[in-house]
């Protein structure tokens, strides 16, 4: 087996499907592992799910690059003066001392995401990570400079000519535009944007300012543009331990095999729907294989809940529409659960739910309340250690020294 | 919450009639910064029951009576 390993590299795909068909299935795995990356072209959908997940990335990302830009009591609104040792954020000002919010803030994340996985699954994938939200946006960008799917892997597989250079040209270049000034937008979280600004026309950025725009800027294009689907399924955690957090009473994007199955193209004349053909025929899924398409991880919905799906929806929006074109209800792939795929009743309150829920109401309430008692001075009386007392004509006289602390 | 310079009045209580003196009126202090303020109780020996009498500091920021901290605090004396 060794051998076949170490003869892949040099082999064409043709010679590697050869060797593949008269392997086990244990060699077949193995193989996998050392498997060339095939790239996803994710096809356009359109579509309800589709419109929320705009209107996710919009809202986003218009936070992430306009909070910088935004004055609050003179000052920009959220800045992070590290040299100062001061946090601003709005009106609130946080000193190194108030570290304990951030602990809080980072509890409420993590419980946060327990809630929301085990109540919808991977919402937080499919509409707000930053991965996803930035890869569609890197998406998007390919899409008006190299066009369709089909016109994309065209593209990729012709040689290279002028036109095609000119083509990936211009779409690295939009990429790295885009790329540095979410680096610049960043870095302007901690100078501020407007000092960054000129700083950058005089060309006086400083050496830490520079590294982190550029490193932010590179990490964005990589992992936008050329890591995608990737980051998730081999870096991400998250996808992995999701196991753990799901139920059978979890909201997942599903195909539903019982209704679809078996699969396969239909000509009108026996579509068992129009000719009342009944269970006998072919389910409802046509083979179209849009859902493919759209995926951005590249997997197949119909083969069950995988670990590789960030719940995007992006399958559910189009077979709704090859649905409504067939003349067949939506929601052949749809958010359900487990339990109402088998037939059985979907219990959104449970135990875990209740749980989950009351902790993060609790510590949600704390953080609220000990922010808003927060008093941002501190006293420390410290007795003078010569002198316990002194008697001055009839009166104690006590010496006492106190030390006062205010932080803002 | 601020970011602002505030000024503090400094109050002792716990015993009748005690008088807070310090050299240094009014308390001003810069927004993050600390400052020593050597203070000095004075209480007539009459009104101490023991040798060692609770009393409490109280700051409080002239411009924000929100501000407001306290600080238990002990005030020896001879054995009554």
């Amino acid at each position: 087996m060794q051998n076949h390993l170490t003869n892949t590299t040099a082999l064409s795909d043709g010679k590697i499907e050869q060797i593949k068909s008269g392997l086990t299935h244990d060699d077949e795995i193995l193989l996998s592992l050392y498997g060339k990356r095939e790239k996803v072209y994710p096809r356009e959908v359109h579509g309800i799910f589709a419109f929320l997940r705009v209107l996710a990335a919009i809202g986003l990302l218009g936070i992430f690059y306009g909070l910088p830009w935004l004055q609050w009591d003179g000052r920009q609104s959220v800045l992070l003066d590290l040299p100062a040792r001061k946090f601003y954020i709005f009106g609130l000002t946080f000193w190194p001392q108030d570290f304990l919010y951030l602990t809080f803030l980072l509890m409420l994340a993590a419980l946060g995401l327990f809630f929301f996985t085990a109540l919808a699954g991977r919402v937080w994938c499919g509409y707000a990570c930053p991965q996803t939200v930035w890869t569609e946006v890197f998406l998007w960008i390919e899409h008006m400079i190299e066009g369709t799917r089909i016109q994309k892997m065209r593209l990729d597989k012709s040689l290279l000519t002028l036109r095609k250079f000119r083509i990936k040209a211009t779409k690295h270049a939009l990429w790295i535009l885009f790329a540095a000034f979410t680096g610049f937008t960043f870095v302007s979280y901690f100078t501020p944007a407007k000092i960054l600004v000129d700083e950058l026309v005089n060309f006086q950025l400083g050496p830490w300012e520079t590294f982190w725009i550029v490193f932010y800027g590179f990490a964005t294009y990589g992992n936008a543009g050329w890591m995608r689907e990737q980051v998730c399924i081999h870096m991400c955690p998250y996808g992995r331990f999701q196991n753990a957090m799901f139920d059978d009473n979890t909201l997942i994007v599903s195909y539903d095999e019982k209704r679809g199955e078996p699969r396969g193209p239909r000509k009108p004349s026996s579509d068992h729907r129009r000719q009342g053909l009944g269970r006998q025929g072919l389910g409802d899924c046509i083979n179209c294989t849009l859902c493919v398409q759209v995926c951005p991880t590249g997997i197949d919905i119909r083969n069950g809940l995988q670990y590789e799906c960030i719940a995007c929806s992006a399958c559910i929006d189009v077979c709704n529409d090859v649905m409504d074109k067939m003349g067949y209800p939506k929601g052949l792939i749809r958010y359900t659960t487990q339990n109402a795929l088998q037939g059985k009743q979907t219990r959104i309150i449970r135990p875990r739910i209740i749980i989950y829920g009351v902790i993060l109401t609790g510590i949600i309430s704390i953080f609220i309340y000990s922010l808003s008692q927060r008093i941002p001075a501190g006293l420390d009386v410290i007795r003078d250690r010569n002198q316990l007392y002194r008697e001055t004509a009839g009166l104690i006289e006590k010496c006492l020294y106190t030390e006062n602390f205010e932080y803002g | 919450m601020d970011d602002k310079v505030h000024e503090y009045q400094l109050r002792a209580e716990g015993i009748p009639d005690l008088i807070l003196e310090t050299d240094q009126t009014p308390v001003v202090v810069d927004a993050g910064k600390v400052i020593d303020l050597p203070v000095r109780l004075r209480a007539d020996e009459t009104n101490l029951v023991k040798r060692s009498t609770d009393i409490v500091f109280t700051l409080t920021a002239t411009d924000e009576a929100e501000l407001k901290i306290t600080e238990k605090a002990k005030f020896l004396g001879p054995q009554p």
